[in-house]
């Protein structure tokens, strides 16, 4: 198992869906520097659940 | 050295998930006051997980997106176009939900986020290479998803990347995607290009 994790940093960064998905929630700080593009940047954080 | 690795693994909530890649979030405005090229914005690039959700949970849902506009996820040194190096001699697997025909209902956002969570994924496996990015375009007309290959003539894996495109999406064995090379696309008469695989 050549994965990437906090003890193997040297490992492939392959992830499947299910592993992605599970952050999404927590993940609701805006990242810096978005452009100003009011067609689409949100001022607030929208979790859209996919199940 | 177990010491070591329970520190290792006491901080890991606070380490960030790298990617493989580094990719840029494109968006793209079809307003004909201008050109092409100005329609066509960066976002912001990543590469961990993390930063990829924070941004996906500040942007529109593509579902909410105009007619005319896409978003495009390419690796940071490629731009989302037929002109950049490691486009030119590459095409496109294309998914074409044609509201017309009735095909298929489907949730063109949901899609969309199984496409992107493929890309930064890895989920090509060693195919994974030649993936450069990927686009959704919203069009009153019919919807559409995109999985941009940097090499055209590498059957195998142009194959073996659309195999896995479908399955990811969940589209049902009737429900064709077409791989169309740039060069093609490019030349086209009429409004599609010639398809060099179906699956």
């Amino acid at each position: 198992e050549d994965q990437w994790s906090p003890l193997n940093q040297e490992g492939k960064k392959q992830y499947d869906r299910g592993f992605l998905l599970q952050f999404q929630p927590d993940c609701t700080s805006k990242p810096q520097g978005l452009p100003d593009i009011p067609d689409i940047v949100l001022e607030k954080a929208d979790v859209r659940p996919h199940l | 050295q177990i010491s070591d690795e329970v520190e290792k693994l006491q901080i890991d909530p606070l380490i960030k998930h790298p990617l493989q890649n580094r990719w840029c979030l494109w968006f793209f405005k079809n307003d004909k006051s201008k050109d092409w090229a100005d329609n066509l914005r960066q976002i912001t690039s990543f590469d961990t997980v993390e930063d990829f959700w924070a941004l996906y949970n500040h942007i529109q849902s593509a579902a909410k997106l105009a007619s005319g506009c896409d978003y495009n996820l390419f690796k940071d040194d490629i731009k989302p176009m037929w002109e950049d190096d490691r486009n030119k001699t590459g095409g496109r697997w294309l998914a074409s939900f044609d509201k017309r025909g009735g095909k298929l209902m489907v949730d063109i956002e949901k899609l969309w986020l199984e496409t992107v969570l493929c890309l930064i994924g890895e989920g090509f496996d060693e195919e994974s290479d030649i993936v450069n990015g990927s686009v959704v375009n919203i069009r009153a007309k019919g919807n559409k998803i995109s999985v941009w290959i940097g090499d055209y003539k590498r059957e195998e894996a142009v194959l073996k990347i659309g195999r896995r495109f479908k399955e990811r999406l969940g589209l049902p064995p009737r429900f064709q995607i077409a791989f169309e090379a740039h060069q093609d696309t490019i030349v086209k008469k009429g409004s599609s290009a010639k398809s060099r695989f179906t699956i």
